[in-house]
This record gives C-alpha cells, structure tokens and sequence, in this order.
C-alpha cells in the first residue's frame, strides 16, 4: 500500500544548509562555511540557546517536579483492591468428612518461590504458576485446582503442587547446575515454610541475565 | 530500571514487569514508584497544570494494573506505559479544545509564564556562575518553557518525549502511534519553532 509522503519540511536556511545538519553537528566546533555564513551562524546560535535551556529544564524538573505522594498511595490501594489472588489451594488433605477449610492462595505460594529464587540462585524468576495437578493429567477443566477427598478411614496424603516458571538465568555458570539448585531450594522451602509437596517444578529459560 | 532483592543480582525490569503480571502487588510498587516521576513530568509539560498531571499519573498507573496481563513483550513495557500516559495527555488537550473558544492570547501565554517564573524560585542560587549569565540562563528556561506552550500537541509530544525523556525514535512512535518517520519531521518542526522563539528571549 502507497502511503503519502509527508511533505517537506522548509528546513533550508538562506545559505542552503539543512537547519537538521546544524542540530547534529551543534556539539562540534563550527565548521569553515559555518564560521563565515550569517545565516548558519544565526542558526547556531539559536540552537545552542535551546540546548542549553533544553539541558538545565530537563536537571530542574528532574529535581522540583514532583506529584503529590498521596497520587502513589491512592493507585496502590486501589491495586490492593482488585489484587489477583489466584486459585485457593488446600493447605491439608480433605477427607469426606473434614473438609479442608485451610487454604493458601496461589499468589502466596508464588511470593515464597520468588523470594527463594531471589535469595538463593543467580536464576531470576519472572513467571509464576502454582497448580495442585499437573496440566497434563486434567480430566476437566473443573478439576484443575481441586483435590478429591479421601474417603473418611483411608490414609491421608498431602495435597501436591505442581509448579510451572519462566526465568532468566545467568550464562557465566552452567544452566543445569543453577536449575537444580533452585529447585531443591523451592522444594525445601514450600514444604518447610507451609508444609505442602512439589511434585514437579517446570522451568522454561526465557532469557539471559545482562 | 533493577530493583535489589534479599541478596543476589539485581532484577531486570522484565523480571519486575513479569511479576507484577503474575500479580505480585510489591512488583507493580516497584513499577508504579519508578515511573511516577517520568509520568508527572511529561503530564506536566504537556498539560501545564499540576493537578491535571496527577490525573494522568493515577490513570495511567491504574491502566498498567489492570491491562498489564496484556501486554505480551515485557521488554516494552517503558513504550507502552509512556504510550498509555501520551495518549491520556492528548486526549486531555483535546478536550480541554473542544470546551474553548478561542486560541491562546498572549495574556495566556504571559500567565503561563508567570506561572513558570513562581515555580522554582532562587534555583540557580549556589551556582558558580556569575549572576549576569545565571540570570540569562534563567530566563532562556522560563522562554522555552514559555514557548513549548505554542507548538502543536503533536510536536511538544515529540519533543517532550525527545529532549526530557530520551526515548528513542521507536518508543516515540510507539507513544504516539505514528510512523518513526511521521516522529523525525515532527521533532525537526518542533526545534525549528522552539529555536526561532529562542531568539526572541536572548
């Protein structure tokens, strides 16, 4: 598809130079023509002034330009109030008779894991997803986040999670090394801080560390 | 942007950005606090008014909170956030033209200016320089910002987002949803115009 062209700009001084030539060069010494041109000169000038009014403006508002520290308050409450927990995941097995009625979101899960990663690897986690069956093995989509209760008599097993990240890693040690660092970490750290099981921890490496 | 966890290397914005899509709440204050500034400053340069330009910050904050599991590159999130904020100060100016009936008069543009001249006063006191050439300094910013008050929206956009904020052509053009060409003759109208009414300031 033709597009129009955008039509020229009149950027030509009286000499014929290209005002734009000026702006890029506005750093340099001038050069011969320039140092003769009446017009070239005036250009200068006047580009020199708006350099340096555009350098001190952009340090002053830089350092006097300032919203109202209520402005930040306001937008995190209003963040806190439409926060994304997640799926509630069962802290303890339910039985037919006892319910579970102790329950952790996902995104409290997710908070442990990253802080694990952050304290523990070069490995920075970016995406988190905690289930309590693995994607693969779904019968319905209901059955996502939900753990059958074991019949009232049959022994009881912690629910499991299955863990799926995204993460940057650093290229200077080995990947496989850093992965199965993290993973004992994260494994430890969920079961010693909330007492659930990782079943499997899926790690797809997005990126490299700058 | 990197902001420093318990220990180990400092986190890469696209960590932070990937977070905060997950919706961890302590990710997106990262966000929200680093690019308040940046956010208030263009508002304000575009919009001259303070608490317009706080409009703009919660709008656009709010915006990135909802719409963040959207956004599919978190590589480009400091063009995306800029162009939510951009669009949000454009769309304020135009409705600010609709509402009135003429075009700025110069006693307009002289209040402007006044207004510039209370905002920070004494701020070139402790400079070393000599106060003759303080004092032309001074009143070359208070004339460019005088003067960005007579570009299109479009231009002082441009070169707001050029000159202040050091976006690349690209981002530019992702703020403003404009080819990077459209942008290049743009921002050289915008130093032409600005530069012309420099000289009446010297």
């Amino acid at each position: 598809m033709e597009v129009a062209p955008t039509p020229p700009i009149q950027s030509q001084l009286g000499c014929g130079r290209n005002i734009d030539d000026i702006w890029d060069h506005i750093d340099d010494p001038p050069s011969p023509h320039e140092s003769t041109c009446p017009d070239c000169q005036t250009a200068r000038a006047d580009l020199a002034d708006l350099v340096t009014a555009t350098r001190q403006l952009r340090t002053e508002d830089t350092h006097d330009l300032h919203a109202n520290p209520q402005v930040i308050e306001r937008i995190l409450t209003i963040a806190r109030s439409e926060i994304r927990r997640g799926r509630l995941l069962p802290l303890q097995p339910a039985t037919a008779s006892h319910p579970s009625d102790l329950n952790i979101s996902e995104q409290a899960i997710a908070t442990i894991i990253r802080r694990v990663g952050d304290a523990n690897s070069t490995i920075q986690i970016r995406r988190c997803t905690v289930r309590t069956r693995h994607p693969d093995q779904q019968s319905s989509p209901a059955a996502q986040s939900s753990v059958a209760p074991v019949p009232d008599g049959q022994p009881l097993e912690k629910p499991k999670l299955h863990v799926g990240l995204r993460v940057s890693v650093d290229i200077t040690t080995p990947i496989l090394e850093q992965v199965d660092n993290l993973r004992a970490a994260i494994i430890y750290a969920v079961d010693h801080e909330v007492g659930m099981n990782i079943s499997t921890i899926d790690i797809d490496v997005d990126d490299i560390n700058d | 942007m990197t902001a420093e966890p318990a220990s180990c290397t400092p986190l890469s914005e696209q960590t932070i950005v990937g977070r905060a899509q997950d919706g961890d709440i302590a990710s997106f204050e990262i966000l929200a606090r680093h690019y308040q500034g940046p956010i208030f400053r263009l508002a304000y340069r575009m919009l001259s008014d303070r608490g317009d330009a706080e409009d703009v910050v919660q709008d656009t904050l709010v915006q990135v909170w909802r719409r963040l599991p959207t956004l599919t590159d978190p590589d480009r999130f400091r063009g995306w956030i800029y162009q939510i904020a951009t669009r949000r100060c454009l769309s304020m100016l135009r409705q600010a033209t609709r509402r009135q009936t003429q075009p700025a008069t110069a006693d307009d543009l002289q209040s402007a200016h006044d207004d510039n001249q209370d905002r920070s006063p004494g701020r070139n006191e402790g400079s070393h320089q000599d106060p003759a050439s303080t004092a032309v300094h001074a009143a070359q910013i208070r004339g460019l910002q005088t003067q960005l008050h007579t570009l299109t929206a479009e231009q002082r956009a441009c070169w707001v987002l050029r000159e202040l904020h050091e976006l690349t052509y690209p981002e530019i053009a992702q703020a403003l949803l404009l080819p990077v060409s459209t942008v290049r003759g743009c921002l050289a109208r915008a130093r032409q115009n600005l530069a012309r009414g420099m000289a009446t300031w010297r």
